[in-house]
This record gives structure tokens, C-alpha cells and sequence, in this order.
């Protein structure tokens, strides 16, 4: 009896969570169904059950809209190339100073580590206006008019969205303290038998540490899919515009509420599917943050 | 420090004695090494170096070495009061005060202020004066939102988490669907908002209006009085997540013994709050709220999108001050200035935070 009791106080316990839970994500979804809406069935079906009702929806209408009307195949091309050499560059820059540091001995080790603890401190924001400052005055090579040139501002192109965000000290703290756990045995093994230091990263270290590269690797993805102030700031040609500030141009000059919706579905939609596929690596990496 | 460093050297590779080894490690090293020193603490540098100077973005002409004037301009506070005429004759138009503005033209040690507030004490006009009255509007726009997000963004995830301590069935999928907003880009979740704040047909209007027929409909974000609640409720709804996900990690440290002792006891599942979990979360909850304040200084996004400042300037804040000025007035110099004291901000609420930490070990 008293079990049965327990039982059912705690499927109303889940239930209402979940109930809590639905009312949590309904801006999300709210997003999604009014994707396939146009205007005036969005704001009549602002309830919550008519929000779900798509009988008299418009199809993909909204999404043929954004795709005529705006540079959307430009702004996804461009956040696509700019997050995925972000990603594998991350990782890899990263968990490579994360390891030298860890496993040779550095007369100034504890310099360095000081140094980028008191580095870890510092907000991008706090830095950002320098450094749009800074990169108005770099060089870098391009391919123009059939010779390559030198050209002094970094200003309006894809690297100046990619490099500065490159190197950062909260990632080598997460591979520093990853790979302290590592056994160095193999690594050992591994050098006596004459293999070099690349060789055994990146055939014995690195397939050890899945776990804090899909970690690194979905916040990577994160922060540049979803980047937003660097882009503003130091990317306004339309040619290497990145999704977020896409959207912003075309929320502020749109009148169209589904159309907007169908663009905020279509960028919201990949960070979905990465996140539920490594969700387990997302939330553990947030727990170690706390660590640090 | 140095039992630390001695700690390390059991983690360092034997047999790396030949020099070519080093000189690889070296070569993986330096990349990070030399990007953070580019793209951080060069950035850092030159915001110091530029802050006494009066550089503007893209200009050609040289800047000129100003000393404190931006520090001086930013943070200049001035209080005058002026009495009301005695002299009724004078009294034009219901005006019992002298206009503030000739006041201010006639006084040159007040030159370049100008009024921030003003209110009526000791039956005398008192002003606030500013040189930029913008700059401090927005501080107290800030710390106005962090009062504001904090405890609701942190109470709602300590009830999150303690409702989802458990690993029962479906603790899992809860965990993602109150964690969902946090992968979402802000620019998305204002756009969502902005609709769903909408002043007649917007889904929260909708809502309070179904629970509560009197209501009148807020136009939260055209409502100075509104405008900042409504951007702190969206942002707590985005960022629970993580605070939710840190707290549950916190309760998991808290050992199951002392329940179970404290239930033999008769405790109350009040009492056992009140005495177990609070004294057991106190390190965590100072993580929490002092991360969660760092995070809320940084408040741009949402305004960018959603208000850019207004209305009457009531979501103006540091960061949305700083670019303003800094990049689109092209005011380099004021804007890293204003990055400076935003830095020196969040410098001070760290090293609270270590403080704090280490004491509640």
C-alpha cells in the first residue's frame, strides 16, 4: 500500500517536471511550427495549442522566401568553412601545447602555467575592441589579379574570424588535466622503441582522449557557429558574413515573421543534431569547467 | 607553488634526454604560445597603451597622448544645488529654479557636464552632473541587470537541480530540454523573444492575459520600466542550463550517509535542506553566482538585437556603450578605455571569488 502510494506521488512528481519541461522548450518549438506558418496565422495561433496547428500552414514557403530573398547560401557556406577549420584547428592547437607542456620538463613551466591561468581570466569582450584595433594592421598573403600579394589589413575576410579565437587557455587546461590521467607507460614504451613525439600524439594519446576532444570539439563548434560580436565587428562585407549576423541583418530588414522564423530554423536546426549526438561529452565538460 | 611544480615533474616524459625531442615539443608549444600572445595578451597591452591617447579606428592622423583624459571623462561625477528664487517677480512660467542649463554655461569648472539626475531635497534642486552621463547610465543599466538575472537565473537552477538530482527515468531527457537553450545562438533566442514579447498578440501577453483578464498588456520592450526585466528573464532562460548542470554535480559530491543519518534522525526534508545541502553546496553556489555575475556584466548580444540601448537609453550597458563608441563612433581610445574599467570589473569579482572559494573550503 504504502508503495503503491510512493509510486504514484512520484509519476506526479515526473509528470509535472515534465509538464515544466514542455513549457521550457515552447519558444523552441514555437520556432519551428512557425516556420511553416506566414504572418497573420502566426499571431491568431499565438495559444498554446493552436501554436501546434498546422493544417493551414504554408508548406516551405517561408524557407523558399530566405533562400530568394537573402544571401543564405553565402552566410551558410561561410559559417560552415569558418566552423570547421575552427574546430580542427582548436583541437588540435590546443591539446598539442596541453600535452608539450604536461610531459616536458620547461625551465619556465611554471611561468607559463601562471601565465595562462591569469590569461584565462581575461573576457573576450574586454579585449575585443584592441584587437579589431590589431587587426586592421596585419599582413597576410592573398591571390589577387593572378600574383600574390601583401596585403595589410585583415579586415572583411574569413581567417580574421577563425585565427584570433584560435589558441585558448580553457581548452589546454581541459587537455592538461586529461591527459595527467593518461597512463605515460605507453608513451614510454613507445619512445624506447624510437617512435617520435608526433607519432605517439597522435597514435597513442590522442585516440586515448576522445572523451575531451568531443568536448572541445562541441564547444568549439558552439562558439563559432553561434559567434556573433568578433564577426560584427571586424566582417561586414556580405561575401564573408557569417549565419548570426545574417540573421540580425535580416530580422532587423524583414517585415516577414515566418520567413524570420524559417532562417532562425535552419541555423538552430545543426546545433540541435551536434548537441543531442554528443551530449554526454557537452555536459561532463561543463562539470570539469567547474574544476578548473 | 614549488611542491606543485616538483608534483608535475611525475607527469614529464623519461627518456626525452636527446635534444631533438624537445625541440618537436617545442614546435608544438609555440603556436598556442605565440596566438595567445597576438590575439590576447597583445590586444590587452594595447588597450592600456591606447587608453591615454586619443586614437580613432581607420583615421590617418596620428593620435595624441591625452594622459587620463579618458578616465577623467568616463568617470566624472559632480553633485550641485540650487536654490529655489526667493524673488517671486522672477518666477517665469512656473519655473522656481534657475535653468540648469545656464548654470552649467556660466560655471567654467563645470564645463562639459551635464545633468545625469536631478530630484528635490532639502527644498533645494540637487543635480547629479556627468561629463558622460551615457557611461554612467550604463553601469548602473548593469549592475541593475546582474541584480536582476542572478538570483533568478541561480534560484531557478538550484530548483532544477534539486528536482533532477536523482537519476530516475527520464532525468536524462528533462536534463537536455531545460539544458536546449543554452546551444542556441543569442541572436536566435532574442529574435524568438522579440516575438514572443510582442505588446498585443505575443504568446506571454497571451498567456498572463488567459490567467489574469484585467491585465494590461506591457509593451516590455518599448517600456523603459520593462525592458530590462524582459531582456534578464530571457537571458536566464537561456543560460540555466549550465548553472543547473554544475549545481547537480554539486549535489552528487554531498554524501548519501548524511541523508540517511539525518532521516533516522526524523529530520525534516526541510531540515535536511536547510542543514546538509545548503552547508554542502556552499562552494558550488559561490562558483555559481560569481560565474553567473561575470557572465551578466557581459551583456551585449541582447541589446544589440533587441533594443540597441533604448528605449530613453534604460538597456544601454557597458559592453553595448563600449562598442558603440569604440567602433561605431570610431572613438578607439574611449572605447578600450571603457573595456579597461569593464576588465578591472570582472579582475575584482574573481579574486572575490578565489577569496571566497578558498574560504568556503
Amino acid at each position: 500500500m504504502q508503495n503503491n502510494l510512493d509510486k504514484t506521488v512520484k509519476l506526479i512528481k515526473t509528470a509535472s517536471l515534465f509538464a515544466l519541461g514542455v513549457i521550457f522548450v515552447l519558444p523552441i518549438l514555437f520556432v519551428f511550427f512557425a516556420s511553416f506558418k506566414n504572418e497573420s496565422q502566426i499571431f491568431s495561433d499565438a495559444g498554446f495549442f493552436n501554436m501546434f496547428n498546422l493544417f493551414e500552414g504554408v508548406g516551405l514557403k517561408n524557407y523558399q522566401t530566405v533562400l530568394q530573398t537573402t544571401p543564405f547560401t553565402t552566410y551558410l557556406l561561410n559559417s560552415l568553412i569558418i566552423t570547421s577549420i575552427s574546430v580542427v584547428l582548436t583541437t588540435l592547437i590546443n591539446s598539442m601545447a596541453a600535452y608539450a607542456l604536461l610531459r616536458f620538463p620547461w625551465a619556465s613551466k611554471q611561468l607559463l602555467i601562471l601565465g595562462l591561468l591569469a590569461l584565462l581570466i581575461v573576457p573576450f569582450e574586454a579585449i575585443v575592441l584592441p584587437l579589431v584595433f590589431i587587426v586592421t594592421q596585419l599582413p597576410w598573403i592573398e591571390y589577387q589579379n593572378e600574383s600574390w600579394q601583401v596585403v595589410y589589413s585583415w579586415f572583411n575576410s574569413l581567417h580574421v574570424q577563425i585565427i584570433p579565437e584560435l589558441a585558448n587557455p580553457f581548452f589546454i587546461f581541459l587537455f592538461y588535466q586529461f591527459f595527467k590521467s593518461l597512463p605515460k607507460d605507453y608513451e614510454e614504451a613507445a619512445l624506447l622503441d624510437g617512435a617520435s613525439i608526433w607519432q605517439i600524439f597522435f597514435k597513442i594519446v590522442l585516440p586515448m582522449s576522445k572523451p575531451v576532444l568531443a568536448a572541445v570539439l562541441i564547444l568549439t563548434f558552439l562558439r563559432s557557429w553561434n559567434a556573433y560580436l568578433l564577426p560584427v565587428l571586424v566582417a561586414n562585407a556580405e561575401s564573408v558574413r557569417p549565419l548570426m549576423p545574417g540573421m540580425q541583418q535580416f530580422f532587423h530588414h524583414s517585415v516577414d515573421w515566418g520567413a524570420v522564423m524559417a532562417y532562425a530554423s535552419m541555423i538552430t536546426l545543426p546545433v540541435f543534431v551536434v548537441f543531442i549526438a554528443l551530449h554526454k561529452y557537452l555536459i561532463s565538460s561543463i562539470q570539469a569547467g567547474m574544476k578548473q | 607553488m614549488s611542491v606543485k611544480l616538483s608534483a608535475d615533474q611525475q607527469y614529464q616524459l623519461s627518456y626525452t634526454g636527446i635534444g631533438n625531442d624537445k625541440r618537436q615539443a617545442r614546435v608544438m608549444l609555440l603556436p598556442a604560445i605565440f596566438l595567445l600572445a597576438i590575439f590576447v595578451l597583445l590586444p590587452l597591452l594595447v588597450s592600456v597603451g591606447v587608453s591615454f591617447t586619443d586614437e580613432r579606428l581607420l583615421s590617418p592622423n596620428t593620435a595624441n597622448f591625452v594622459g587620463l583624459e579618458n578616465y577623467k571623462r568616463l568617470l566624472s561625477l559632480k553633485h550641485i544645488s540650487v536654490e529655489a528664487r526667493r524673488d517671486k517677480s522672477l518666477i517665469f512660467n512656473g519655473q522656481r529654479y534657475a535653468k540648469v542649463r545656464d548654470i552649467l554655461r556660466n560655471n567654467s569648472q563645470l564645463y562639459g557636464y551635464s545633468v545625469l539626475a536631478e530630484f528635490e531635497f532639502n527644498k533645494k534642486q540637487q543635480f547629479l552632473l556627468a561629463r558622460d552621463p551615457l557611461f554612467i547610465r550604463s553601469v548602473l543599466n548593469t549592475f541593475q541587470f546582474v541584480v536582476m538575472v542572478v538570483p533568478i537565473q541561480v534560484g531557478l537552477a538550484l530548483l532544477l537541480a534539486l528536482a533532477l538530482r536523482r537519476n530516475f527515468r527520464g532525468a536524462l531527457v528533462l536534463k537536455l530540454m531545460f539544458f536546449a537553450p543554452v546551444v542556441m545562438s543569442m541572436v536566435v533566442v532574442c529574435v524568438i523573444w522579440t516575438l514572443m514579447l510582442h505588446q498585443q498578440e505575443g504568446l506571454i501577453n497571451q498567456a498572463i492575459l488567459s490567467i489574469w483578464p484585467d491585465y494590461q498588456e506591457i509593451d516590455w520592450l518599448n517600456d523603459s520600466n520593462w525592458a530590462l526585466f524582459a531582456i534578464a528573464c530571457l537571458s536566464a532562460w537561456q543560460g540555466v542550463g549550465v548553472q543547473m548542470l554544475i549545481i547537480i554535480a554539486g549535489l552528487q559530491g554531498i554524501p548519501k550517509m548524511l541523508y540517511e543519518a539525518a532521516s533516522i534522525d526524523g529530520a525534516s526534508k526541510w531540515a535536511q535542506f536547510r542543514f546538509i545541502t545548503l552547508p554542502g553546496l556552499k562552494q558550488t553556489l559561490v562558483f555559481v553566482v560569481l560565474s553567473t555575475t561575470i557572465f551578466a556584466f557581459s551583456l551585449f548580444v541582447q541589446v544589440d538585437v533587441m533594443t540597441q540601448g533604448g528605449p530613453q537609453d534604460a538597456t544601454s550597458t557597458v559592453l553595448y556603450f563600449a562598442i558603440e563608441k569604440g567602433f561605431r563612433q570610431q572613438q578607439i581610445a574611449y572605447g578600450a578605455t571603457v573595456c579597461i574599467l569593464y576588465f578591472m570589473m570582472i579582475l575584482m569579482i574573481s579574486m572575490l571569488q578565489r577569496k571566497l572559494l578558498n574560504y568556503a573550503k
